[in-house]
């Protein structure tokens, strides 16, 4: 039997060999190498998508300095014209969980496929970009309304890209950037609300995601529309049916395939 | 940065992005939720301290590559296993030092011992007189004694914390670390002696 012998209550620290002290200088091996790390991330990333889908979908982490100008869109008519413009925009982003810096440009960009009605459908027949939008009208648009739930952040666009199965990758990459609605308006949208557009992502069966975004467009001269999920991949554009999120089974015109 | 915390780490926090926001127990909540990008957070802010512990422990890239991805990727699968009664570091210890004393135990009956050429122990002031380096020598070690001189020597570990990554009481941790001392300073040819030559 190994007994171990009992230092009892001699200091860690008291050392007659010197053994810590050269022990404690030997050189740091130094950071994790890149692609271990990339090795690593790939396969926390695969673990991911192999979980089951959450029977709720994880509200995503919002810094906590958005989270201190948070103001509810359903009330914000209490407060027009008391904040500022941009501070109106980011409770917005806060309120759709919008993540990361950037975050008053991509309201803006949600601004312009929402404003014009407060039904939704015909909010995402809005202007190019460029056109200014009126920030109040867009707030009253109840497909803004944090009532949703909740749910990945969605971003709302219509460019009026006509999108290629070969292209569908890098056509769908500005989206990504753009602070506004790229490009001009498409057919009457489908996916009109996030709330059809979560559907949508629900119904490809892509999993845990953060951010989804949805670009009304034509898919190879046919209206279609153009989701691009935010997993724990990454990004990945889907092409899909102006009936996806209706309730109805649905099956991908093109991808995933990875973006950005 | 104190060897074990129980809060935020510095190391590779994400400077104003949400994630980086959060403590290792808030990351590790959200994990356990079903969010798809607090694990790779957590994963960011120690994968370097996780290295360098599977780095020393193995005393072999390789062996410490693939010990600290079966680490990671087991933290990930039992991340509910995690009760909060100590620092999310601490248990993140715990899974990579047994995941590299794992690999250690597999490799054995394979693997090839570094070359030894033992000190002749004769007293060679201001001359390179050990042409056995620490590293190597620690490597000898029963696997015990290594994984404790690893965390308390050179991360400077408290014991109490050792002993709860390492699941063994702390007196035992204390005994393994003077043991292990001592062999390595009779493999080191300075039993009794400070080190007085370069590494």
């Amino acid at each position: 039997m190994n007994v171990e012998p009992d230092f009892g209550d001699t200091p860690i620290e008291d050392d007659p060999t010197g053994m810590r002290r050269l022990l404690a200088a030997l050189p740091d091996p130094g950071p994790m190498p890149e692609d271990l790390t990339a090795r690593i991330l790939a396969a926390i990333a695969s673990e991911a998508a192999a979980r089951p889908m959450s029977a709720e979908p994880v509200v995503p982490a919002v810094p906590r300095s958005h989270q201190a100008v948070v103001t509810p869109i359903t009330h914000r008519s209490r407060h027009r014209g008391g904040s500022p413009a941009s501070l109106r925009w980011l409770a917005a982003a806060a309120a759709v969980g919008v993540i990361g810096a950037g975050g008053f440009g991509v309201v803006r960009m949600l601004a312009h496929g929402l404003s014009g009605s407060a039904t939704g459908g015909a909010a995402l027949s809005s202007p190019a970009a460029g056109k200014s939008e009126n920030p109040e009208r867009a707030s009253d648009t109840s497909s803004t309304s944090p009532a949703l739930g909740p749910g990945p952040a969605v971003k709302m666009a219509s460019s009026g890209t006509d999108y290629t199965a070969a292209g569908l990758a890098d056509q769908a990459a500005p989206l990504l950037r753009a602070e506004d609605s790229v490009g001009s308006v498409g057919d009457r949208p489908e996916i009109a609300t996030p709330e059809r557009a979560q559907a949508c992502a629900k119904a490809l069966g892509v999993g845990v995601i953060t951010e989804l975004r949805v670009d009304n467009a034509r898919f190879q001269g046919e209206p279609a529309a153009v989701l691009l999920v935010k997993g724990a991949s990454g990004w990945q554009a889907y092409a899909v049916p102006i009936t996806c999120g209706d309730g109805t089974p649905v099956t991908a015109l093109a991808g995933p395939v990875p973006v950005g | 940065m104190t060897p074990i915390e129980a809060g935020q780490s510095a190391s590779g926090r994400g400077a104003g992005t949400a994630y980086g926001e959060l403590t290792d127990k808030e990351l590790l909540a959200r994990h356990n939720e079903g969010d798809g990008e607090a694990f790779a957070e957590l994963f960011r802010r120690h994968k370097d301290r996780m290295w360098g512990v599977a780095m020393r422990t193995c005393n072999n890239p390789e062996l410490a590559a693939d010990a600290v991805q079966d680490a990671f990727i087991s933290a990930f699968r039992r991340g509910a296993s995690y009760r909060g009664d100590a620092a999310v570091t601490t248990w993140l210890h715990r899974i990579v030092v047994n995941a590299c004393l794992d690999r250690i135990r597999r490799e054995r009956p394979t693997s090839e011992l570094p070359e030894i050429t033992l000190a002749d122990g004769s007293d060679r002031p201001g001359e390179v007189e050990t042409r056995l380096t620490v590293q190597a020598a620690l490597a000898t070690l029963p696997e015990a004694q290594r994984a404790a001189l690893v965390l308390v020597d050179m991360y400077a570990v408290p014991v109490a914390d050792a002993a709860g990554i390492l699941g063994v009481a702390e007196g035992t941790v204390k005994s393994r670390c003077f043991r292990g001392r001592a062999a390595l300073a009779e493999l080191l040819g300075r039993e009794g002696r400070e080190p007085s030559v370069a590494v």
